[in-house]
């Protein structure tokens, strides 16, 4: 199939469903935002990918079942999604353009410093030796129809199974993914496709950031999203920074989890936990709790102790202890995965 | 190491030799000076004050530590939202200024960018990127190893692939082609039986022993190896059945002959 179809595909795949399932989860009565729905359908897509891939891990079910079954799931959501934007008649379609005709010239800084940085990480090539587990198990899967069966290093089954990714197995969403995208090689999609999208996708949650924290001023949050990205850029003083890794390998399950699920979570518990009308639904945090397990298994213990740690600010400003509760159950995900972690190891 | 020591080394890393940790300091001082009062302001400075202690009191670090494992601590600070409270601290005093005069904000802004540059390091000039002539992006001296050991086998017909090499290479062969299997992945990630282990350990000593790399290979049944070799050393594969198909970098590709496979 030719490279623009693939390229078209993966359009569809990354964005457009997304974008359109991510509609089914953000609350009724108010307009959501493209970029709402794009950040809330990749953790619907990642969370329902997480539900799937692990009994099928545990089953030894063939990559191209877990293919079916993701690619018509979330195509259904999609089109519920689609359909429930056509019903409420209040689709709010990105004007790109318009937006950026009418606003702040500081929102053109912004749009051209993220720019540059798209076209960076599509064009350019960085070396990870990492690549040897995450991308090289996504290889794996889809030469060998296969989840998890093929060792990632040496191409022969596993001798023990690799307990410290079976629970955290984004390789596997890769390999998926680049399968839906007419069978794009997963090193392309890993290394060309999947930076400039999660990049666009971090920004897109910073500029959330933003509008809630300047709520009223688009030249405030222009000015914030313009020297965050300028932050990023310069975040070269250490490998072992969030900016690092966002720049430089946002294709492996940690970089995402590091760049963008953590500060959407971030956005997510103070809009929920800390506000006295929940601005998204509880069952939001739980899913991106759920997405973030199964990015790497740093998000299994991360994720948690961050919204612990906002849900303890939630009891101390709203004393409810019903509001802790929800913040604990929004866990749940994580503790379920960190206590089969604990049986696996066990076990073997 | 002590716990202490760890935390301390934890921070060290996150940070590295930038200044971002000092915009950091300033932006929290300046908040808590001049907006306080704000409620999302409260929000994020609270919510760093509380990861802070749970990263560096040595109790709950320790707890974290059995989580996570100690070498990997720094991961913690990815929670601290060191960048969304530096770029809040500097639009909140942009802001302040915006009433007296839009160039004296373009021009603070454009300050600001310059702290920014001078407190870190830009990620072109730090070497994280290169181009590639292969759309998969490994190196491009591996892309074509692959491709050599791919057509030799292919062209012998041979059905299964088992390739030697160093640490750099096998860290990318099988991104580029799953096809081919490794005797053992990077960093002893995972490795076939000790035969393969044999031949990992002989890769990695600069001053390596050839005869000895070439005699355990062919034990292990790797029908390629790949390495770089002094071109008076290459007789040391030869002597083992091995025959060197190609060269490409500093790399020279062998493959054992398939009659000298059960030869001694």
């Amino acid at each position: 199939m030719g490279f623009i179809i693939k390229g078209f595909l993966a359009l569809i795949w990354l964005l457009a469903v997304p974008t359109l399932s991510g509609v089914l989860f953000l609350p009724r009565k108010e307009t959501p935002t493209t970029i709402e729905c794009l950040l809330t359908g990749y953790i619907f897509l990642f969370s329902l990918f997480e539900l799937l891939v692990l009994p099928m891990i545990y089953f030894k079910i063939p990559l191209h079942i877990l293919v079916i079954c993701f690619g018509v799931l979330t195509g259904v959501a999609a089109l519920a999604g689609a359909f429930r934007l056509a019903k409420d008649k209040k689709p709010q379609m990105p004007d790109i353009l318009g937006v950026l005709r009418n606003s702040s010239p500081f929102l053109w800084a912004a749009f051209f410093v993220i720019a540059f940085q798209l076209a960076i990480v599509t064009v350019f090539a960085h070396f990870d030796a990492d690549d040897a587990f995450f991308v090289a198990a996504g290889t794996t899967a889809v030469q060998t129809d296969t989840i998890f069966e093929i060792s990632a290093y040496t191409g022969l089954p596993y001798k023990a199974l690799p307990y410290r990714y079976i629970l955290s197995p984004f390789p596997i969403f890769l390999a998926v993914i680049s399968q839906l995208c007419g069978g794009l090689h997963p090193a392309i999609m890993a290394h060309t496709i999947f930076p400039p999208v999660f990049l666009l996708c971090v920004y897109c949650c910073v500029y959330q950031l933003a509008r809630k924290w300047f709520k009223d001023d688009q030249n405030a949050q222009a000015i914030f999203l313009f020297l965050t990205a300028m932050l990023c850029w310069f975040s070269a003083y250490s490998v072992y920074n969030t900016g690092n890794f966002q720049m430089v390998r946002l294709w492996q399950g940690k970089a995402v989890l590091a760049a963008l699920l953590l500060p959407l979570i971030f956005y997510l518990s103070s809009s929920i936990i800390l506000e006295e009308q929940p601005q998204y639904s509880w069952f939001l945090l739980f899913m991106a709790n759920a997405s973030s397990c199964l990015l790497s298994s740093m998000g299994i213990i991360l994720a948690p102790l961050m919204i612990c740690i906002f849900a303890f600010l939630g009891l101390l400003r709203f004393h409810s202890l019903k509001r802790a509760l929800y913040a604990l159950f929004c866990c749940v995900p994580s503790i379920a995965l960190g206590m089969i972690y604990l049986y696996i190891r066990s076990i073997i | 190491m002590t716990d202490i020591e760890r935390i301390g080394l934890s921070w060290e890393w996150y940070w590295g030799n930038g200044f971002y940790q000092y915009l950091l300091l300033a932006a929290t001082i300046y908040l808590l000076i001049f907006h306080r009062k704000k409620r999302n302001v409260r929000q994020v400075l609270a919510f760093s004050a509380c990861l802070l202690f749970v990263f560096l009191f040595p109790l709950t670090a320790k707890c974290i530590f059995l989580c996570i494992g100690r070498t990997v601590y720094w991961r913690v600070l990815w929670l601290l939202p060191a960048i969304p409270v530096i770029s809040l601290a500097a639009t909140e005093f942009l802001r302040s200024v915006h009433s007296k005069s839009r160039l004296a904000q373009t021009l603070l802004l454009l300050f600001f960018c310059g702290i920014i540059a001078l407190s870190g390091k830009d990620m072109l000039s730090a070497g994280n990127y290169t181009r590639t002539n292969n759309r998969m992006k490994v190196p491009d001296d591996i892309a074509h190893v692959a491709n050599m050991i791919h057509a030799e086998a292919e062209k012998d017909h041979l059905d299964e692939v088992l390739v030697a090499g160093d640490n750099y290479l096998i860290s990318y062969l099988r991104v580029y082609d799953p096809s081919i299997h490794q005797a053992y992945g990077r960093e002893l990630g995972e490795v076939l039986n000790h035969r393969c282990y044999l031949v990992y350990r002989q890769f990695r000593p600069i001053k390596r022993n050839y005869r000895k790399i070439a005699k355990l290979a062919k034990a292990a049944d790797c029908n390629f190896v790949v390495i770089s070799v002094p071109e008076k050393k290459i007789d040391r594969f030869e002597q083992r059945g091995y025959v060197k198909i190609g060269d490409v970098g500093s790399y020279s590709v062998f493959q054992l002959e398939p009659q000298s496979a059960n030869s001694p």
